[in-house]
């Protein structure tokens, strides 16, 4: 439900430069590869050449020896080779959401890149020609890399269980085989999604060293400093003795969500004893991090003539590459959300993620909800058209409000807009542009998407953030945020600043060290404003109930009466009755009454149940939009150009309205680019697109300009009402994309990425053939 | 690569001389922007470097290779152009648009602002993007060496095979001519790529019509990206002469491209994706000139 | 391997260091001068993170050899303003909004300064064409190219007042 009024805020919602922003443009920002420290050992990582390998034997004298090199190591040299992850949250949750950390490879290696061997030299060709020298003896083994062929028996077992299942998920709902039977009509189709690499500017990066008090210090660009916990096992230190610190990030998008350089880094630091700094190039971060899911779904959907679904059901596999990682939880993203934001009485998923011999996948922008997004808006559009209705029309006799039942039968609690954004996104299209020659077709379309904010339920989660004044009335928040590049940072200082009535140039945020900042959890899964801004709103009202407690007594007022802004205690209907909050502050100070606070947010929980069946609360809330897009396809080449791009989200409340801007334009593109370009390519495990010259993204010359559109209901959970975009505004770009794409040229096309050359196909395959003969399509009298 | 040496010579003569000198001829270079990656790639992989020349000779921004100038009858372009010149040269743009066209979709911004018209012909990759535009212009390349004295070639003549032209070991090329006689001829540039940007192309096509009123003279039409070496679409060519060009004499003749193009399955396209473009991109450039001289 | 001595005008200080004839720019900014503002994305010019301006034009740094770079003038973004004097075009990235992790931004600064300094009145389109060689992940671009615009405006402006 909307708002009626509008709050009159201080600075929340207000398109406020960030602190941040001036740093990074004057070039003052430092990231993990910009510090220097005398004395820093090279690192090198040497890396499996093989998908599949037993590893026979592993020689590591004749690189020893070399020139320069203070360090070899191999599995054998980890204190704790293997560990069960918990993958940066604290409570073990079991069912597969804790799963195996390898550092090195050992006896085998699952996929090509894994990492054999690390060396640390004095300079970086020394470590390079250290780790060339390392001879590892390989049994190369056939392998599987497909994950519909691994879930077979006989194949190729990847790890070291006898299935390369790694998890399986089902979603009931009323019964989907009467459901069908009552359709009048019924799409069935396979869609296809590839592999995808995060592509952040900035490569993964870090240092490591032994901190004057002995404690093993890492300082590294990731998204989860809470790993230190796994580093300190691994390296059987007790958890008090090693620090992970996050500087500013150079992007993540979930990439950096696993440890990545972490774990080399402490054990060549430990064992040098000196400092040694890692820094992956660009071919590198491609070969050796996780990657997006792709996924294989057969979805089937049933609606009646009157244009009401009826029933669904939809059969996922999906690629977990080497490892497991976060599989299991993106799976059950996916299963929870493959239904899309509409109303369907009868629901059957089933879904399973296989390990195979390809790189790993883990954590991507979206996590499990693009993949199914991209089906369930194909799926509607293909069904809109049996029924003769618009895309919008269908969609808006379907989607869900607050109250109506996911699949899972949990029933959305917050505010649901879904309708008006659709509306607002269609209609910010405007004027259809006309074809700007006779090769070319003008095509539109539009996706509705949901996306959770906040980490699965199962997983207990939490924040923590200390805000206080100091005695000049500045204020500094500490919180153990990671900050990726959204904002993360700035929000908590904007939220304070609101709070506590000073300007936001008078907060300073000290975030992302586990020594030093109360531990806010992971920046993942749109949480942070969610939890750290929900943690950090409630110990700056703490510190502000403390100061109009003071402030009432100093000036002999209700505390009702009083507000703070602008560094001054306010009193309602008295201009003269003013205080400066800073003498506030300090008559606080010197009487013992505490003018900081430090406070914890607890997400909704819940325990796993032991079940195949995924039922109830997953998550704490969902976000909602719509995409609408534009295109001109050239019908010669099978080019696309994309004209037009509206993003529509009810944020909630904007905390920071050129951030949230921000967040739906980024958004927006990455998935035109999921749409058109990216696609890691692999060959038998072996990365064939492995360089930036081979994987695209989107330039500025194939964008046309995102027009964000927010509504802000106050619905949602985070502080001020808001609800978390980071991810939302990623999931539903690509489906809008591709179904004004099918708009277009006639035909709907069921893989990612729409290269001109899968359309410039289709189009020739139309040519030669009357009808397309691509889905079953029934239609009942 | 085990260069030690860097030389950066003050003018062509002592550019000439250095590469005059007895011993093993030195690695030039001048943008850089095929030379460094080459050499990144070479590095990164397992295998030990190569064995390979010791100098480093840079003609980038030597003066005498730089430039644009009318000589007489043609255009004469220095090797150490950048694209970036190229592409915003008046002279350029409005004697020989098709060069303008594809110098300024090489790369990107920061790319052309290195990257010289001579290192795109010499590394000769097939999807060179100026090679069409020049061969459709009937360009002709000057080279100069410490042996011989200047010497110029047909720039159809130039590419021998797969990324390997016809120069000596000691031979560099310092200018690219273009004819002025008639100029400006009616002419297009089409590159396709994956993206709009800093894309490898996956078929480029360039022509240049002569037309008396709207009946081809004389035609000339190039691809890159469809052959191991940027071609000249002759049978095309022929076809077209003497005829009353319109949209269906351009798609009829264009047919005949496959005899002169033989392309790849890559990563970026198959072969039989490229055959189809090829055609229709040839297709387009002159029907879109047809349809030009009738206006 | 022969070492050479090579000084290159880093924002108008001379810079002197040894380096092989193989080593790029960028290494050699980053890693012997300490200008960490230099970004490296991918090493090859594909991304752009390492753009700056040699002799006044915007180049890949990871594309050209440092010894290339000998005796040329290299200007960074600490080179085009500061927070005590900043360049309009900085200005107007951190008032739309166009910096999210900031990775891109110093080198896209200065392609869009070295457009600028060409071009007073550009399109959207024109501007979107001068950044193509500089990949971002977080924006989506429309914010960067809104700052471009508004520094033109305010670099056009700034220029009929002092004519």
């Amino acid at each position: 439900m909307m708002s009626d009024e509008t709050p009159d805020y201080k600075v929340i919602g207000r398109a406020v430069p960030r602190h941040d922003a001036r740093d990074k443009v004057f070039g003052t920002t430092r990231y993990a590869d910009d510090f220097v420290m005398p004395g820093t050992l090279h690192a090198k990582v040497l890396r499996s050449r093989y998908a599949a390998a037993k590893i026979v034997s592993v020689d590591t004298s004749r690189a020893a020896a070399m020139p320069g090199v203070h360090a070899v190591l191999t599995a054998a040299d980890v204190p704790k080779n293997e560990t069960t992850s918990k993958f940066g949250q604290t409570h073990s949750a079991g069912g597969g959401f804790e799963g195996l950390y390898r550092v090195l490879a050992d006896k085998k290696v699952r996929y090509m890149g894994e990492a054999v061997a690390l060396v640390a030299a004095e300079t970086p060709a020394q470590a390079e020609e250290a780790a060339r020298a390392v001879e590892v003896v390989y049994d190369p083994q056939p392998g599987v890399f497909d994950p519909v062929e691994a879930l077979k028996p006989g194949a190729y077992l990847v790890g070291e269980e006898d299935s390369n299942v790694v998890c399986a998920y089902k979603v009931r709902k009323g019964d989907a085989d009467a459901g069908f039977a009552h359709a009048d009509v019924i799409v069935e189709r396979e869609y296809r999604v590839p592999f995808g690499d995060h592509v952040y500017l900035e490569p993964e990066s870090g240092t490591a060293w032994i901190d004057e008090d002995g404690v093993l210090t890492i300082r590294a660009s990731t998204q989860v400093i809470e790993h230190f916990r796994d580093i300190a096992d691994i390296m059987d230190l007790p958890h008090n003795r090693v620090r992970v610190i996050a500087p500013m990030l150079g992007g993540g998008f979930g990439g950096k969500e696993d440890i990545t350089v972490e774990a080399y880094l402490a054990l060549l630091a430990y064992r040098t004893k000196r400092p040694v700094r890692l820094t992956y190039t660009r071919e590198e971060s491609i070969l050796a991090h996780s990657k997006r899911h792709p996924y294989v779904m057969r979805y089937k959907t049933g609606a009646t003539r009157d244009g009401k679904l009826v029933a669904m059901e939809a059969d996922i596999v999906s690629d977990a590459g080497g490892y497991p990682f976060l599989s299991p939880w993106v799976l059950l993203y996916s299963v929870v959300m493959a239904t899309g934001p509409y109303i369907i009485p009868n629901v059957r998923v089933d879904a399973a993620s296989a390990l195979t011999n390809n790189t790993f996948t883990s954590a991507y922008r979206g996590f499990g909800a693009p993949q199914v997004c991209f089906a369930y808006e194909s799926q509607m559009d293909a069904l809109a058209e049996k029924l003769g209705l618009s895309p919008l029309e269908f969609r808006e006799r379907n989607y869900l409000h607050t109250g109506d039942e996911l699949g899972t039968g949990y029933a959305l609690e917050s505010a649901v807009l879904t309708d008006e954004t659709a509306r607002r996104a269609w209609e910010a299209l405007g004027e259809p542009t006309q074809p700007r020659s006779p090769d070319e077709v003008i095509g539109r379309g539009i996706a509705s998407g949901m996306q959770s904010y906040g980490r699965l339920v199962y997983l207990h989660d939490s924040s923590r953030a200390f805000v206080g004044f100091e005695l000049d009335g500045t204020v500094v928040v500490r919180s153990g945020v990671q900050d990726i590049g959204g904002g993360q940072a700035s929000s908590i200082a904007q939220i304070s600043a609101e709070v506590l009535g000073v300007p936001m140039d008078d907060v300073t945020v000290y975030f992302g060290d586990t020594a030093l900042t109360p531990l806010a959890g992971t920046t993942t899964a749109t949480r942070m404003l969610y939890m750290s801004g929900n943690a950090t709103l409630k110990a700056a009202r703490a510190v502000r109930e403390a100061i109009v407690a003071k402030a009432s007594e100093m000036l002999e007022v209700d505390s009702d009466q009083i507000d703070l802004a602008d560094r001054m205690v306010v009193v309602a209907g008295d201009v003269g009755k003013t205080l400066p909050i800073v003498d506030v502050v300090r008559a606080c100070a010197s009487q013992g009454i505490p003018i900081s606070n430090l406070a914890q947010f607890n997400a909704p929980s819940r325990d796993l149940e032991e079940s195949d069946y995924v039922v109830g609360q997953i998550h704490p809330d969902y976000t909602f939009g719509t995409h609408a897009a534009e295109v001109a396809v050239d019908t010669r080449t099978g080019k696309v150009t994309v004209l037009k791009l509206v993003a529509s989200f009810d944020v909630g409340q904007a905390i920071n309205k050129l951030s949230a801007q921000g967040q739906l334009e980024g958004g927006t593109v990455c998935g035109v680019g999921y749409a058109l370009l990216e696609d890691v390519k692999m060959d038998k495990g072996r990365t064939v697109t492995c360089a930036l010259d081979t994987y695209l993204v989107p330039t500025a010359a194939d964008m046309p300009d995102v027009e964000a559109i927010m509504l802000e209901s106050r619905g949602g959970k985070g502080p001020f009402g808001a609800k978390g975009i980071g991810e939302p505004s990623s999931t539903s770009g690509a489906p809008a994309v591709t179904n004004a794409i099918n708009d277009a040229i006639g035909i709907r096309l069921t893989e990612l990425p729409f290269t001109p050359e899968r359309i410039l196909t289709a189009l020739k395959e139309r040519e030669r053939s009357a009808a397309p003969a691509r889905d079953r399509v029934t239609e009942t009298a | 690569m085990t260069l030690d040496t860097y030389i950066r010579p003050a003018d062509l003569e002592e550019a000439l001389a250095v590469l005059a000198q007895p011993g093993p001829k030195p690695q030039v270079v001048a943008g850089g922007t095929d030379f460094v990656p080459m050499t990144r790639k070479m590095r990164m992989t397992d295998t030990p470097p190569l064995e390979g020349p010791s100098v480093l000779l840079d003609l980038s921004k030597l003066e005498d290779l730089c430039g644009v100038r009318e000589a007489g009858d043609v255009l004469e372009i220095g090797a150490a152009t950048t694209m970036g010149v190229i592409a915003a040269h008046p002279a350029v743009r409005e004697l020989v648009p098709v060069l303008a066209a594809a110098a300024g979709s090489v790369g990107s911004p920061l790319v052309r602002n290195r990257a010289t018209v001579g290192g795109n012909l010499v590394t000769a990759s097939p999807s060179a993007d100026t090679a069409p535009a020049l061969l459709a212009a009937d360009a002709t390349v000057r080279m100069a060496g410490a042996e011989a004295g200047p010497r110029e070639l047909p720039l159809a003549e130039f590419f021998v095979d797969y990324r390997t032209t016809a120069l000596r070991a000691g031979e560099i090329v310092t200018h690219v001519l273009v004819p002025l006689v008639g100029r400006p001829v009616p002419g297009r540039f089409e590159k396709v790529g994956l993206r709009n940007a800093d894309a490898i192309s996956v078929v480029c096509a360039a022509c240049e019509i002569e037309l008396d009123g709207s009946i081809c003279r004389a035609a000339r039409i190039a691809l890159g990206a469809v052959a191991p070496v940027p071609v000249r679409a002759l049978a095309v060519e022929a076809a077209l002469r003497g005829r009353e060009l319109d949209e269906d004499v351009a798609a009829e003749c264009a047919r005949l491209v496959h005899e002169h193009i033989s392309p790849i399955d890559d990563l970026r396209a198959s072969g039989r994706y490229r055959g189809w473009v090829a055609e229709a991109v040839v297709a387009r450039m002159v029907a879109d000139i047809a349809r030009e001289a009738r206006a | 391997m022969d070492m050479h001595e090579i000084e290159i005008q880093v924002n108008g200080r001379p810079m002197r260091t040894t380096v092989e004839v193989d080593e790029t720019l960028v290494d050699v900014l980053r890693h012997k001068l300490g200008v960490v503002e230099v970004k490296n994305g991918c090493g090859q010019g594909d991304c752009g993170a390492c753009t700056v301006l040699l002799d006044g034009e915007a180049v890949n740094s990871c594309l050209t050899l440092a010894v290339q770079a000998d005796g040329r003038s290299v200007i960074t973004t600490k080179g085009l303003g500061s927070a005590e004097d900043p360049h309009p075009i900085q200005t107007a990235f951190i008032n739309h909004g166009a910096v999210q992790c900031g990775f891109c931004s110093s080198g896209m600064v200065l392609s869009a300064a070295s457009f600028l300094n060409q071009t007073t009145t550009p399109t959207r389109e024109e501007i979107r064409e001068a950044i193509s060689g500089n990949l971002c992940r977080c924006t989506g671009y429309t914010k960067i190219v809104d700052a471009i615009e508004e520094a033109a405006r305010h670099m056009a402006q700034a220029e009929e007042r002092s004519a």
